[in-house]
């Protein structure tokens, strides 16, 4: 046999095997990652590490995906790609939950007017929701020590829970906590009075 | 009714309560999340046993969900954490701790296959990379934000 029909199919294989391995890669590959915006418009950030690069998406729909090797690039999605690919995942979101937040007259348990408003506004959400829990979350600013606060805010949060429970939600259903100075809404240096921290925050969810 | 006809009823009430008491639930202090949305074909996954999701299910560490092709489900987590997820998909849920009055904690979950959508909660206002998510390539953290993530093929193990 001669040399010819061996060299040429060497080639021909050597050349399909070349063309194989630059075909470029599915602008989607097998993993795909997306980031959304709030409702507010605002975007949080993403890390993604794939053992030896890290690619961060902090846009609206910034997207990553994967290479056949499992490396990480950067991609682009469109809104036609996020509904044909998870349009079912997102039609099965659940109510978000909903926060409430109630402030007091100064120096009392008694609700500022606006915030009686806001306390029966928990009812309605709570009887939206097929299986409803509440957590009531008591704040304080950062005047005074910090152990004290998450006591008082403790208390508080929990005066809250008994008035819901009263008015008739499940009391099984409910959480009271305290975060004392932890988690403010206002950023403040240590030891300044600020209104809007000394809060209780009612979640349905 | 024949007094065999009774006692087969009462026996099969009696297996059906003792099957119910042999599935693993989660009280609700055990409990990371319930399932507040269902459709369709979907199980849960728990101490090596699979039954069907029911709503309104409690769900803790170690539990996975998994879903068929016209299945779907919306949990909502203990921090308010919100995961939607598609069809054909196999989630896993491999940690949650959350102390709700320090905000502090830690979240890990494996998305095996399929579509997730995801809202994020407390945890991952409390810290960075305090909620994390590993699909069989990479791993994912998430400083507060909505995002998705679709996952194609089989079961192929997780990245490390």
């Amino acid at each position: 046999m001669s040399r010819y029909p061996t060299g040429i199919f060497a080639v021909l294989a050597g050349a399909f095997v070349l063309a194989a391995c630059t075909q470029p890669e599915p602008r989607l590959g097998e993993t795909v990652f997306v980031v959304l915006p709030e409702e507010d418009g605002s975007v949080g950030e993403i890390s993604i590490d794939d053992g030896t690069n890290v690619v961060v998406l902090n846009q609206a729909l910034a997207a990553a995906t994967t290479n056949r090797d499992g490396s990480l690039r950067n991609t682009s999605v469109t809104d036609q790609d996020v509904e044909q690919i998870w349009g079912s995942a997102l039609e099965a979101q659940p109510l978000l939950p909903r926060d409430f937040i109630l402030y007091f007259e100064r120096g009392s348990d008694t609700l500022t007017a606006e915030s009686v408003t806001q306390f029966e506004a928990v009812f309605a959400e709570v009887e939206r929701r097929e299986l409803p829990e509440v957590d009531v979350v008591g704040h304080t600013d950062t005047t005074g020590a910090a152990d004290f606060n998450a006591k008082l805010s403790l208390e508080r949060a929990e005066k809250i829970r008994e008035l819901l429970v009263s008015r008739g939600i499940d009391e099984g259903g409910i959480s009271a906590i305290g975060r004392g100075e932890v988690d403010l809404l206002v950023e403040t240096a240590d030891d300044t009075a600020e209104a809007l921290n000394r809060r209780v925050q009612i979640t349905v969810r | 009714m024949s007094r065999f006809a009774r006692f087969a009823i009462a026996l099969t009430g009696v297996v059906f309560i003792g099957l119910a008491a042999a599935w693993p639930t989660w009280a609700d202090d055990g409990a990371i999340g319930h399932i507040k949305k269902l459709s369709g074909e979907a199980s849960v996954l728990r101490a090596g046993d699979t039954q069907p999701a029911a709503l309104g299910e409690a769900l803790g560490e170690a539990d996975e969900v998994m879903t068929g092709p016209d299945g779907s489900m919306g949990i909502v987590f203990a921090d308010n954490t919100v995961f939607s997820i598609g069809p054909n998909t196999h989630l896993a849920l491999e940690e949650f701790a959350y102390n709700p009055s320090t905000l502090e904690g830690s979240m890990l979950a494996d998305l095996l296959s399929g579509t997730l959508a995801v809202k994020t909660g407390d945890l991952a206002r409390g810290s960075p990379e305090a909620v994390r998510l590993r699909t069989p390539t990479a791993i994912l953290g998430v400083r507060g934000t909505r995002f998705l993530v679709r996952v194609s093929g089989g079961d192929e193990g997780m990245a490390q």
